[in-house]
This record gives C-alpha cells, structure tokens and sequence, in this order.
C-alpha cells in the first residue's frame, strides 16, 4: 500500500529530524571529532524521476553502512534529501544540508537540479558535489572544481545510440522528439550531430502535456525510418500511448535510460517490440561485490543509476578521509587523488579498509562499480559503457550487447 | 456618393484601429501561407487535421472546466485558484470508481481503489475504456461529477462562506491554499507517479480521404462536453435559476432586493460549477489516459489563458477561448518550432486581450 508506505517514511523523516535536533544540542561542533565523515546524499525520491531516485539512495547510503559495519575509528555520518526532480526544491534541500554542515553531497540525478543547486549552494558555501547527471552541460561549466560526476556524459551517449542506429539497425533517416529541458536538447543536438544520416525533425516536447500527438505527428511528418525519443518514464507513459494509438509501429524507435523502465510496459499497453535503446551500466571492477552488498541489504537487483550513486558516496568519502577534515574545498582537492592511478587499490570489498587507509595519508585508488573512476580536468570520467535494451512481445526487459564509447 | 461614404467610412476605422488591420493583415498573410503549404505538398492535410482534432479536443476540455472557473467568478467575484484540483480530485474520484466495476472480481479492492500506480490492477488486467467497459465509465463520469459537487459545495461552507465579505485577494490566497491541501492529500494516498489509465485497444474510425483516425474515447469526451455545454446554455437562458443568477451576476445587492435569495443561487452555482470540472477532469483523463496527482494544476493556466481570453465571467467566452487556446497550441505547429507552441497560445491570448481587453465575450456577464 503506498499509504502505508508514505506514512512510514513520513514519520521516518520526523524521526530523522527530531533525533538530528537533539544530536546536534548535544554533540555541538562535530567537526572537531576529526573522526566523523559527514556526507549527504540528495535523490529525487518523488516526481518524474521518483523511481528512479529510490534505487539510486538505496545504493548512495550503502558505502556508509559498509564502512560503519567495519570495526575501524572513523564513523560515516550520512543524512538525505529529496529533490522531488524540481530545482527549486533541490535548492532548499541542499541549504538544509549546508546548514547542518555537510560539506559534500553525493547526488542530485537530474541536470537542472545539479546546475541549481552547484550555483545557489555548492559554489557560494564551498561545497563538493559529484553528481550523476548526465549532459554534455555539466562538463564545461563553471564550478570553480567543486563539481564532479561519475556517470559518462550524454555526449557518450549520444555517440551510443548513434552507433546503434548507423551499424545495428541500419537506419539511414531518423527525428528526434526530445524534452525541452538542458538534458534531452543537448542529448538531442549532440545526437544529430554524431549520427551519419539524415535527422529530419528535431521537436521538442514539454512535460505534463495531455496530448503528444500533434507534436509527434510533426515529428514523424517526413517519415522517418526511426524515432529518437529522449523522455523520463513519465513523459514516457503518455508520449508511448500517444505513439501507439495514432502512428504505424513500421517507425523503430530508439531510446534512452528514461524508457528503461518495467513501468513502461505496465502501463503503456502496447506491443513494444519496435523499441530498441541503450542505456548505461556499470562495469567496474566493483560491480561484482557491489551487487552482492546491494542485493544483501534490499533483496533487489541494483537498477540503473545505482552504480553511479554508490560511486558518487564512495568517492566522497574516500576524499574526506584523505583530505582529514570536514571541508568542502579540501575535499574536492582530494578527489582526484584517492580516484586516479598511482595507489593501492580499493573497491567495493575492502572500502572501511580503503577510509584507514586515506586516513592515514596512504595514496590509494579506488576502483567503481561504474568504471574504474578516473576524474579528468573537468570532473568527469573518462569512458561510458552502454548495453543495448529492448522490449519482448510480452512486455519483458531484455538488455543485450555492451557499447563501450572513449 | 455611396462609394466614397464607405471610402471614408473605411479610411476612419482603419484610422481609429491601425493595430486590428494589422492584425488583420497578419492572419490573412498566415491562412494564405497554409494554403501554400497545403497546396505545395510542404503541410500533408492528415497532419494540420490532426492538429485540428487534438486542439478542439482539448479545447473543449478546457472550454468546460473553464465554464465553472467562470461562473464562479461572475457569481461570487474571486478567482479559485483550487479549480484544477478540483479537477484533479473528479478525476481520482471517478476513475478509481470505474477501475472497482471494471475490475470486480478480477482484483482486490484495495489494488482497484489505488488505480494501478500500486499493487496488481494495472492498466492492461483492467483494461477500461469506453468500447471494453461503458457502464464503468458511465458510473465513473457521473461518480466524478457528484463527488465534485460535493466537495465544492463542502469547500465552500466550510471556508469560503465565512470569507464572503473579505476583499478578492484573501480569497484568491485561501484559494491557493485549499489547492495545496488537496493536491498533496491526493499525492499523500496515490504518490507522486503518474498513472496510465485507459485501455489503447478502443475502436477507431478513419476518414479515409485524409488518413485521419478519431478514437472512441475522442468522440466521447466530444460528445459529453457538448452535451454539458449546451444544457448550461439551456439552463442560464431558459430557467428560474438561471435568470436569477444571471440577475446575480449583474448586480448582487439588486438581485436581493428583488427576492432572489442569493445563498440558495450561491450554492447552485457552486453545484453546476464544480460538476462541470469533475466532468473535464474525467473526460480529460479518458482522453489523455494517465492520471497524476498535479494533472489538474498544470492544466490551470490554460484554464485561465482560455476563460481570461474568452472574457472572464462569460461562459460562452470560456468555451470559445477554450477552443481558440486549444487550437492554437497545436496549429502553430504549421509556422512555429516546436518549443514555441505553449507560448503561441498565450501570446495569441496577449494579442486579444490589447484588442479587447475584456476578452471576446467581455461585458457579457454570465451569459
């Protein structure tokens, strides 16, 4: 019953805040202690993006539950925040974070909702963020080196589904119809610019619309061989029903990690064979143990997202330890150091292990879920990999080949 | 003689209002343009006539949910800011009546009663829709129309009737609150996910000439609103009530003196007006086939742009301003890029109310 579930969280969260209120009367300043890492964590938990975000907090909160199980000095000290996938409410759950002196944050998902809370928070408090977002945006902005991510950007992505469509499906004319936000338009130009063929329309479409046919009749106005649909799940509902009850399955459609999703099918109602996408993975020496500690601690399969998120904590905390103390801006100093070559090698197995060490000034590596997670001068990492998905004719998940994209 | 009369009569109207020949000018030179861009093969006739469908469909759901938004406004002189959630609350309110026929037996109540967004009764074990189940949309149109009614006739005696003698902008700000309320009493019971709804295997019928398909669940929500909107016509012109709230409307104080017992015609207003909006949330939902807890405030603007536009207080504006923002948002997808095509209909908007700032119907209260 999702009643019962909302109500559980909500007095979960009145819990959470009455006993940090009483912790923080208590304890004073914690960041004398020297032992005691602080992170947060920010996920959409609600709005478009809400499935998405559970799954990605789950695995954003596991690094700390690793390394408090382990018998060592430090404690990890994590709190979370809901963006509900809307900047404005990002912003005010970041300053709640600031303000209870978290000097970094392991998230948001969403584009918009990183760039807002990277300029009205991380920049003026000094705060590290290392975000999953994925547009090409994130990569030239301006962060004075606060902003980091562990996913691959959408320029990758891009470069993905355009190889997919060129060599595996042989389309030769295609239109995108991606959402008027900065992730789908730099997704949709960055894929018109790296697909070999003819894009014949490039719509764009707003969330929350009643009706998507009009605009996916202009879309499919030249006939292509194929859609490019770039939507959370959704915009994915509607813009699918739409499809389907007014245009010929004849149009393939490719797609993104935002129809990756058993919702889809649940609730569209539809043969959805004409549907190929690609979507991200992890691949990282990691992901096996990963896996293992997720499945262990929530019974489920990690989703996409996850490996990003328990990197982004990973990666955190590990450079809190190096850097020893509480600050947003010695913390991000020590990003790179604790993540790229030269060093001992941590993952997911020997993560308390991986925190004495930092803490002790060893120089380590660690190695992600996602990647091995090396950041470059941009804050990002260096290489994506992409599995090939698609629907059954009874509605099932299937993923196939890996692309991998430098 | 004649001839130069109507020379200068010309010459001065053209004088008086140099923005409408513009304007003028302006939608001569767009239609001429269509016609090239049919005639030149540039605009295929199947897709300005699917623009042409989606736009008076949801113009029409625009147009109804705005007739109430509009008589409450003549009547009691505030704008609601809680219509679309009114609307909203209709909409859950029915569906969730047309999921528990549809699905008895078949599921447990419980999955019924949260629609799909949690638990095994799913849009495709379901399977509503007006081709497959018509008596569990019937019950659900008429389940969200009484509980519509009820809940703003609630509202207001709770809330609004202690407020009547405060100026607009209280009203409008408690207004604001009451949407708050139930928007997340909605998303506190059913989450924040939106929902597919309606079976996609509904009969359609072609016109062949042009390739255009109308699905059955177009045609009904065509039909419904039709049919609501010509028995409120009915209603204001022919009836008792009717002239009384249309004597209300002109003048409140008046409307007392004379005997029409204001608190009785308040209520009434209330009735048609929020039954109306439980009907367009429904409809809408039937159309559109997913549900969420915000579907009703995001559709609010428009709303508003259709019964602002239309001029607001008149019904017949809100549903001619309904249709004109209907249409346009999706024709301007002939001459626009596709992200100008929200803005194309508030500026279409914009431009009639520099026209005429009362709107079209402006002046017309009520009727």
């Amino acid at each position: 019953m999702v009643a019962n579930q909302k109500r559980r969280e909500f007095i979960a969260t009145v819990g959470a805040v009455s006993a940090f209120g009483v912790a923080g009367c208590l304890s004073g300043d914690e960041n004398a202690s020297g032992n005691t890492i602080k992170v947060g964590v920010m996920q959409p938990l609600t709005g478009p993006l809400g499935s998405v975000g559970e799954p990605a907090r789950d695995a954003a909160v596991l690094p700390a539950q690793q390394v408090n199980d382990a018998d060592i000095e430090a404690e990890i000290d994590i709190q979370t925040e809901d963006t509900q996938t809307d900047p404005q409410a990002a912003v005010s759950a970041a300053q709640s974070l600031v303000d209870a002196d978290y000097p970094a944050i392991s998230g948001p998902l969403s584009t918009a909702t990183t760039l807002q809370v990277l300029q009205n928070v991380c920049k003026p408090n000094q705060i590290a963020e290392c975000t999953l977002a994925t547009a090409p945006t994130i990569t030239d902005v301006d962060d004075n080196d606060l902003l980091f991510r562990t996913s691959a950007s959408d320029a990758l992505m891009s470069q993905a589904v355009a190889q997919l469509a060129n060599e595996g499906m042989d389309v030769s004319s295609i239109s995108t119809f991606a959402i008027n936000d900065s992730y789908g338009q730099s997704l949709a130009n960055a894929f018109a610019d790296a697909f070999d063929g003819n894009v014949l329309e490039q719509v764009s479409f707003e969330s929350g619309q009643s009706s998507y046919t009009s605009k996916l009749t202009q879309a499919l106005s030249g006939d292509p061989d194929a859609l490019f649909i770039v939507a959370f799940t959704e915009n994915g509902i509607k813009i699918l029903r739409d499809f389907y009850s007014d245009f010929s399955s004849d149009t393939e459609i490719l797609a993104t990690s935002g129809i990756y999703n058993p919702a889809i099918p649940e609730n569209v109602n539809a043969d959805l064979t004409n549907i190929t996408g690609v979507t991200s993975v992890g691949t990282g020496p990691s992901l096996d143990h990963f896996n293992q500690a997720f499945n262990d601690e929530y019974g489920s399969e990690p989703g996409q997202f996850t490996w990003q998120a328990y990197d982004a904590t990973a990666t955190l905390m590990l450079a809190n330890a190096a850097a020893d103390s509480n600050d947003g801006a010695a913390i991000k100093d020590n990003m790179r150091q604790i993540a790229n070559p030269e060093g001992t090698e941590v993952t997911a197995d020997n993560l308390a292990e991986g925190v004495e060490m930092a803490m002790n000034g060893d120089d380590i590596n660690y190695q992600g879920v996602t990647s091995d997670i090396t950041f470059d001068d941009n804050g990002d990492v260096e290489s994506g990999t992409y599995s090939e998905y698609w629907f059954t004719s009874d509605g099932a998940l299937e993923t196939g080949d890996q692309i991998s994209i430098d | 003689m004649q001839m130069s009369d109507f020379y200068s009569g010309l010459r001065d109207s053209v004088g008086d209002r140099p923005l409408l020949v513009v304007l003028g000018v302006c939608v001569l030179i767009l239609l001429l343009d269509l016609v090239r861009q049919l005639s030149s093969g540039a605009l295929p006739a199947r897709n300005l006539a699917i623009f042409l469908k989606n736009g008076i469909v949801l113009g029409l759901i625009v147009g109804l949910a705005g007739v109430g938004l509009s008589m409450i406004y003549s009547i009691l002189g505030f704008a609601n800011f809680a219509h679309g959630d009114y609307l909203t609350t209709g909409a859950f309110a029915g569906w969730m009546t047309s999921y528990m026929i549809a699905g008895f037996g078949a599921f447990g109540l419980g999955d019924l009663f949260l629609i799909g967004i949690a638990g095994d009764a799913t849009t495709v074990g379901v399977g509503a829709g007006v081709a497959t189940t018509p008596i569990a949309i019937l019950a659900g149109l008429l389940v969200a129309i009484v509980f519509t009614v009820f809940l703003s006739v609630a509202i207001d005696r709770l809330i609004y009737s202690r407020l009547r003698d405060e100026e607009g902008i209280t009203l409008v700000f408690t207004s604001l609150g009451v949407a708050l309320v139930l928007r997340y009493l909605i998303a506190f019971v059913w989450g924040q996910n939106s929902t597919g709804l309606t079976s996609t295997a509904e009969p359609k019928f072609s016109v062949s000439s042009i390739g255009l398909q109308i699905n059955a669940h177009e045609i009904t929500v065509a039909v419904c609103s039709l049919l609501l909107m010509f028995a409120v016509h009915y209603l204001l012109q022919y009836t008792k009530l009717g002239i009384a709230m249309r004597a209300m409307a002109d003048n409140r104080d008046l409307a007392s003196v004379t005997g029409i017992p204001t608190d009785r015609i308040v209520r009434s207003t209330w009735v048609i007006g929020g039954g109306l909006t439980g009907a367009a949330g429904y409809l809408m939902t039937l159309e559109s086939g997913t549900l969420a807890f915000n579907t009703g405030w995001t559709l609010l603007l428009l709303i508003f742009a259709a019964v602002i536009l239309g001029g607001i207080g008149s019904i017949y504006g809100a549903i001619f301003g309904g249709l004109l923002i209907g249409v346009a948002s999706t024709v301007s997808l002939v001459w626009l890029p596709s992200g100008f095509t929200q803005a194309a209909a508030f500026a279409l908007m914009i431009v009639v109310l520099i026209v005429r700032p009362n709107g079209l119907f402006g002046g017309v209260t009520t009727a």
